[in-house]
């Protein structure tokens, strides 16, 4: 209509691009500048009939995914649990993973922050729980401050890869790969991040003892009927976390199914634990509405833009090109991690998520790489992502909740260690694919 | 001594956190409202997670799996979806890039509201307009008789039509809200980095 098809491919995407960042930039949000740009190019393309059609079939079609269900009731799930008790009970409980050791309780931290993120498919409430529980008790101690943030900051993005990760389930239905195997593969590579992480703390404070000193033995001293307290209390959620996955894992139920009895499972437990009331229920509800308003409405966007660039050729355009380089495919998989990383910067997953996946994957299959792989390898790279400066949101959340004198720019310090771990863990898994798909091969 | 090493972790002091996160910025009496009623849509996750949950129990205790769970559970969030949109837009929570936002000068900031608000009613209004052809499609024959489009499936019911309406009407709202935004950016003057009017008079 508006003649853009005369551009021919190559400068229509490049027009693309500037439009997305231009819009982005006067500060406009994603959700709009998606689907703001999805019009543009839809109508500037095609006939009006066309475009319309395009744009609302990939509208509906987004909405009624079955699996899409499951985003709302992971979020109330973690919701409920962020406003329990739950997590200080765990947090507690973990005491026994602290120990005598040097960096004793940066690693009870993580070990936190590994059940946390199994029973939360999203980051945010994690890193503001650490940042509640775990930050003032180490810094308490006389933990190095820097160390303390790090383990704050990359425990509590860990919910990114632990499943039940909405990351994960994003890409699932972006690159039609099936949720179980996702969730299956991402084991191994989390408790492997995870390790990195433990080893890295205990490493440093055996060089350094003053970065992280151990529990002194009063402290370690608990009675026994505290210890037996506090471990009643976190059995039920933790056995609500396993059942959600292993409903998940044994294919008794749909990712759907078995996030919808996560929330009755932590309904439950909350009410067990008397901490279940109206209020704790409201709140919950409104913030799900408001993530899941987010969340889905930069889909919509990016489906019906996705929709329009592809139906325009620019999937042809993006594969001819990448597929006629002359280079190892390996090359290829590495500046895709590169492109993830700088989008990463910018942008959020799930704006990554919905506009490069659909152009990657098919890509990255035609190379004869395994898309569940891929996607192993897409959540970790988001994981740098919450991390990374300027706008890792990570560093946003902890720094609402952590004391006044932690500026932005130490938190962003911090994490620079942990952000060489992740590249290590990235690295790790891209050279030596097993390690994400040995599980789901069995 | 057992107790000084119990953590000092108030409940009260997480909630005050987690209200903080949802901190928000209602600018028109409409967006007001839309995040009143916000809390009565958000009821039909629960809605859709009783549904989700009655229909394992069928299933697997009862034998007997419903015709009809999977679908209405895909429509019940469906609108909780459509409505988001317009819940996030009346709390200003949608995520933006906020670095040049907050850099310039107040009075380039103003023009900014005002480009990005109209911006937001283009797409919202031409979404409204593909929307209202996809609803009166699912609604009427081509030759304008009534019939109510069917989801196909086993159960067939009406349920297509009712998703799109309710997409039409959220979208449709979305459209007010934004032209409301226009006025309200070109009325108020120069504003602060978080959306709070400045007082030029006073400086």
């Amino acid at each position: 209509m508006l003649g853009l098809e005369s551009l021919g491919i190559e400068w229509a995407s490049l027009l693309l691009i500037l439009t997305i960042f231009g819009l982005l930039l006067i500060g406009l949000p994603l959700a709009f500048v998606t689907g703001l740009t999805a019009m543009i190019f839809a109508f500037g393309w095609f006939n009006p009939m066309v475009a319309t059609h395009l744009v609302t079939s990939r509208v509906y079609g987004f909405l009624n995914e079955y699996v899409l269900v499951a985003i709302p009731m992971f979020v109330l799930m973690a919701s409920l649990l962020d406003r329990s008790g739950i997590a200080r009970d765990l947090y507690n409980t973990m005491r026994l993973f602290a120990g005598r050791l040097p960096g004793g309780v940066a690693v009870q931290t993580l070990v936190v922050a590994l059940f946390l993120a199994a029973m939360s498919g999203i980051i945010g409430g994690e890193i503001v729980l650490l940042g509640l529980l775990a930050l003032p008790q180490m810094l308490r101690m006389g933990y190095d401050k820097k160390l303390a943030i790090g383990t704050v900051c990359a425990g509590g993005s860990l919910g990114t890869m632990v499943p039940p990760s909405i990351v994960l389930i994003i890409y699932g239905l972006t690159a039609n790969q099936s949720i179980n195997d996702l969730f299956l593969a991402t084991i191994i590579p989390a408790f492997l991040l995870g390790s990195l992480y433990i080893t890295y703390i205990l490493v440093k404070c055996r060089l350094d003892p003053s970065l992280g000193p151990p529990l002194s033995a009063e402290e370690l001293e608990i009675p026994l009927s505290e210890k037996l307290r506090s471990a009643k209390s976190v059995i039920l959620p933790v056995l609500v976390a396993a059942m959600v996955l292993g409903s998940i894992y044994a294919g008794i139920a749909s990712v759907t199914e078995a996030a919808s009895m996560g929330v009755v499972g932590v309904l439950l437990s909350t009410w067990l634990r008397k901490e279940l009331n109206w209020k704790m229920m409201y709140q919950s509800l409104r913030q799900t509405l408001n993530t899941v308003g987010m969340i889905i409405w930069i889909g919509l966007g990016a489906n019906a833009l996705v929709g329009a660039y592809n139906l325009m050729g620019g999937n042809r355009f993006v594969e001819g090109a990448i597929l006629g380089l002359d280079v190892a495919p390996i090359v290829i998989i590495l500046v895709m991690m590169f492109i993830m990383l700088i989008l990463g910067l910018f942008m959020d997953w799930i704006g990554i998520a919905l506009l490069a996946m659909p152009i990657f994957v098919p890509i990255v299959i035609k190379l004869g790489y395994d898309p569940i792989w891929f996607g192993i390898l897409f959540s970790m790279n988001m994981q740098v992502s919450y991390l990374s400066p300027p706008f890792g949101p990570a560093a946003f959340y902890l720094k609402s909740v952590a004391p006044p004198d932690i500026s932005l720019g130490l938190i962003y310090r911090s994490m620079l260690p942990f952000i060489a771990l992740q590249i290590v863990a990235l690295m790790l898994v891209l050279f030596f694919p097993q390690i994400a798909l040995w599980l789901p091969g069995l | 001594m057992t107790q000084s090493n119990q953590l000092k972790f108030q409940p009260e002091a997480t909630e005050k956190v987690f209200d903080n996160l949802d901190n928000c910025d209602i600018r028109t009496r409409l967006d007001a409202y839309i995040d009143r009623i916000g809390s009565v849509v958000s009821i039909l996750f629960l809605v859709g997670m009783t549904i989700s949950v009655y229909e394992i129990f069928s299933r697997y205790l009862f034998n007997s799996p419903t015709l009809w769970a999977h679908e209405s559970t895909i429509f019940l969030v469906a609108i909780s979806f459509a409505y988001g949109g317009a819940y996030c837009l009346a709390r200003n929570t949608h995520i933006s890039i906020r670095l040049l936002y907050d850099w310039v000068s107040p009075r380039t900031r103003q023009i900014f509201d005002i480009v990005n608000s109209s911006l937001g009613f283009i797409y919202t209004l031409a979404i409204a307009w593909a929307a209202f052809e996809m609803t009166r499609r699912s609604m009427f024959t081509p030759m304008g008789e009534f019939r109510l489009e069917t989801s196909g499936s086993a159960w067939n019911q009406p349920i297509p039509p009712l998703v799109k309406a309710s997409l039409l009407i959220c979208i449709g709202t979305m459209a007010v809200q934004n032209a409301l935004h226009v006025i309200k950016a070109i009325r108020q003057g120069p504003v602060g980095p978080h959306g709070t009017v400045i007082d030029v008079e006073a400086n």
